[in-house]
């Protein structure tokens, strides 16, 4: 049969007879013999043109063959099937491959790097982690600002954080803060740092239930499960990105709800650790667990109450509150008050004390 | 050179060019979905395959002069090429990220050099991306070739960019032009020259005029609306909501659609200028382009990838080769057929553009 044969030296095509035989697919130019080309049958592609005809190629080679679709695979000998199928073929092995390679790639993310920050986490310098604090509490100082530090009732929240985080055994010196945010919920930042919202300190209805929330935030740190997140996140984020790179859309979204997902399930046993420590934090400092208890139960209840709406962040976080609660129950002792009325109602309002008055005032607060 | 004892019309000295396309748009929603789902079960990793087999259909649709164009490139190939700019640029800049925020705050001072150095990275990233896809792209077996070096263009690119950040923007239609005239200029099918000549058939600075002026305003209002909203949210003490958000973000969306519609015109006007100054020994191009027609595409391909949540980005793609291809003619001759074979181009593609997400295909 005749074909269009482009020899990949120059852009004239050459009317060539072609022929197989031997499995071997040879072309030559009827005009110039010397023009032409010698291909192994096996290593010949089909691609389809527009026209209908089929551009032949092989391997790497510069040069096409352009031969009629019907009349090239009845000298083949191979049907419409075969060459999908072969098409297909190395396409599966691509797909698979990938799919290997993407969840490996999971693996190491949902797997391997949570396995990873928690030696990591304890092998990181203290000195390390604090700068690292440090610098994420800057960050956060952003979104939820910090109340007035230099007042009585910051003094008192701190002094109370500083009690506990000495009856604990953290590496860093406690400091609790509390900010501005539209939640109820508290953070421990590595390096000791720990963030308690106004909403939070509202929601308490004593020092015995923040005491309860500051000593479960000392245990994260004093376990360094801050830096342990820190990594966790750190190492999967680097990760995903580095694999995800820049420009897909869809795809980069799921991966990100997926590994929220991975991350609460795994927050989880860390969380029971803290409530664990947090009760024998508070037992040695002579507190009753009955604050934990009552704070945790009113949150699990939360339906009877509109104002606790704000504490969806804190289910988010903190996973199984109500079962959370009851463990603390159990755990009811005596003990004595971790602050007295008076210094509790000083502290209570700890950021509704706002700047020296300005000409137009802020005053806010629900 | 004897075309009369041969079936097919063996072209003589000199032929003009005539653009066709068969380009089906709505064909490539079934590979969209094909390589969107693929994407998610390999962790995008698929990516790079199905951006070549939605090139290859392109080009293979794309003819001349009744031949079909041939998309080349490998999916392998762009993957390496990703690997490499991970390695060369990712590990680097992570590496100083983490100094910044472990070991001490004064690398942040390295901070400015290595943003200088990533507006040059880009510039090179555009630059290998036309090296990469035209050494990829064969017609009559024969494939296109961008020669000049790739830093250079980088270089170059910082220095206009430089240029119209100082002068607010007002020298971008010039650094447009030098651009293309830097990749134009030194592009060339098989061993012929493609060359530049600026035709100034097109006026870019009256469009360009409308474009800045009417953004400028958008942005001044833009900023009026937000302000006032933000001002009046920080001064209730309470934490902006959610709802504040979406505001912001439409009022954002507002702002790109007026953008749109205001440098329409501007944007037709560059790329008829930059076909028309287009040569290939005497083969000069119209690309006939113009402000209303390109709005509809680009406002039709926006919503195509919004609606779709970027599923149907090669539609989108499909769509506007089709375009520029329609309105895409030549007028006199050149001598196609005694083309010979460039070199082989580079042996990855595209990884540097891939990390910056600058690749115009």
């Amino acid at each position: 049969m005749n074909g269009q044969l482009y020899d990949g030296r120059v852009a004239r095509p050459w009317t060539v007879e072609v022929t197989v035989s031997g499995g071997r697919v040879v072309a030559r130019a009827i005009e110039d013999p010397a023009v032409g080309l010698d291909w192994p049958l096996d290593a010949v592609r089909e691609a389809s043109r527009p026209d209908g005809r089929y551009s032949l190629s092989c391997g790497d080679e510069d040069a096409r063959l352009v031969v009629d679709a019907e009349a090239w695979r009845t000298l083949a000998g191979r049907s419409i099937q075969d060459i999908a199928r072969r098409g297909r073929g190395r396409e599966w092995r691509l797909v698979g491959g990938l799919v290997a390679a993407g969840v490996a790639v999971a693996a190491v993310v949902f797997v391997g790097v949570p396995l990873a920050a928690r030696p990591l986490a304890l092998h990181t310098p203290p000195a390390l982690e604090a700068r690292f604090g440090a610098n994420m509490e800057k960050q956060l100082s952003v979104p939820f600002r910090a109340c007035r530090t230099d007042t009585e009732s910051a003094t008192l929240l701190s002094d109370l954080g500083a009690r506990l985080g000495r009856a604990a055994n953290a590496p860093f010196p406690i400091r609790v803060r509390a900010v501005r945010a539209p939640f109820v919920n508290a953070f421990a930042l590595p390096g000791g740092t720990i963030l308690v919202t106004q909403p939070l300190i509202e929601e308490a209805r004593g020092p015995d239930e923040l005491a309860a929330v500051l000593a479960h935030e000392i245990a994260h740190v004093e376990r360094r499960h801050a830096m342990q997140a820190a990594w966790r996140a750190m190492g999967a984020g680097l990760l995903l990105d580095a694999v995800v790179g820049g420009g897909s859309g869809a795809g980069q979204q799921l991966i990100v709800l997926a590994g929220g997902f991975a991350d609460h399930r795994f927050s989880r046993a860390l969380e029971a650790e803290a409530d664990d420590r947090a009760i024998q934090i508070l037992r040695t400092e002579n507190i009753s667990t009955r604050g934990m208890a009552d704070f945790f139960g009113r949150l699990a209840h939360r339906g009877d109450d509109p104002r606790l709406r704000r504490a969806a962040e804190w289910f988010q976080t903190h996973p199984d509150t109500a079962g959370r609660a009851d463990k603390a129950r159990r755990a009811i002792g005596p003990g004595q008050p971790s602050l007295s009325d008076r210094d509790w109602a000083v502290l209570d309002r700890v950021c509704r004390i706002t700047d020296p008055p300005k000409p137009k005032s802020r005053n806010n607060v629900r | 050179m004897d075309g009369a004892t041969s079936p097919v019309t063996t072209p003589t000295a000199g032929e003009s060019l005539t653009f066709g396309q068969t380009i089906e748009p709505r064909a490539f929603i079934g590979l969209s979905l094909k390589n969107g789902l693929l994407n998610i079960v390999t962790l995008t990793l698929y990516r790079f395959w199905g951006k070549t087999e939605v090139r290859r259909r392109v080009w293979s649709n794309i003819t001349l002069n009744g031949e079909p164009f041939e998309y080349t490139g490998k999916g392998r190939e762009l993957f390496l090429g990703f690997l490499l700019a991970t390695l060369l640029v990712g590990v680097p800049y992570l590496a100083l990220i983490l100094a910044i925020q472990f070991v001490s705050a004064m690398f942040t001072l390295l901070l400015l050099p290595v943003y200088v150095a990533m507006v040059v990275l880009i510039g090179m990233a555009i630059f290998m991306t036309y090296r990469y896809q035209a050494s990829r792209t064969i017609w009559r077996g024969v494939r296109f070739h961008l020669s000049g070096k790739a830093s250079s263009y980088g270089w170059s690119y910082l220095g206009y960019a430089f240029v119209s950040g100082i002068t607010l923007g007002w020298y971008a239609p010039v650094m447009t032009m030098k651009l293309a005239e830097r990749i134009w200029g030194e592009m060339s099918y098989g061993d012929q020259r493609f060359s530049w000549a600026r035709a100034h058939k097109h006026n870019l600075f009256g469009p360009y005029a409308v474009a800045w002026v009417i953004g400028l305003v958008g942005y001044i209002g833009l900023i009026a609306t937000i302000i006032p909203a933000a001002v009046g949210s920080a001064r209730t003490g309470a934490e902006p909501s959610v709802l504040l958000f979406f505001q912001f973000y439409a009022y954002g969306l507002v702002y790109a659609l007026i953008v749109v519609l205001a440098s329409a015109a501007y944007h037709a006007a560059v790329l008829r200028e930059i076909a028309a100054s287009i040569r290939i020994a005497e083969a000069r191009f119209v690309l006939d382009v113009k402000g209303g027609a390109l709005l509809g595409l680009t406002l039709g391909n926006i919503a195509i990838i919004v609606l779709s949540l970027g599923f149907l980005q090669p539609v989108a793609m499909a769509r506007t080769v089709k375009f520029l291809i329609a309105r895409l003619s030549s007028e006199g001759a050149v001598a196609l057929a005694e083309a010979r074979q460039a070199p082989r181009g580079p042996k990855t593609g595209e990884g540097l553009a891939d990390a910056f997400d600058v690749s115009p295909f």
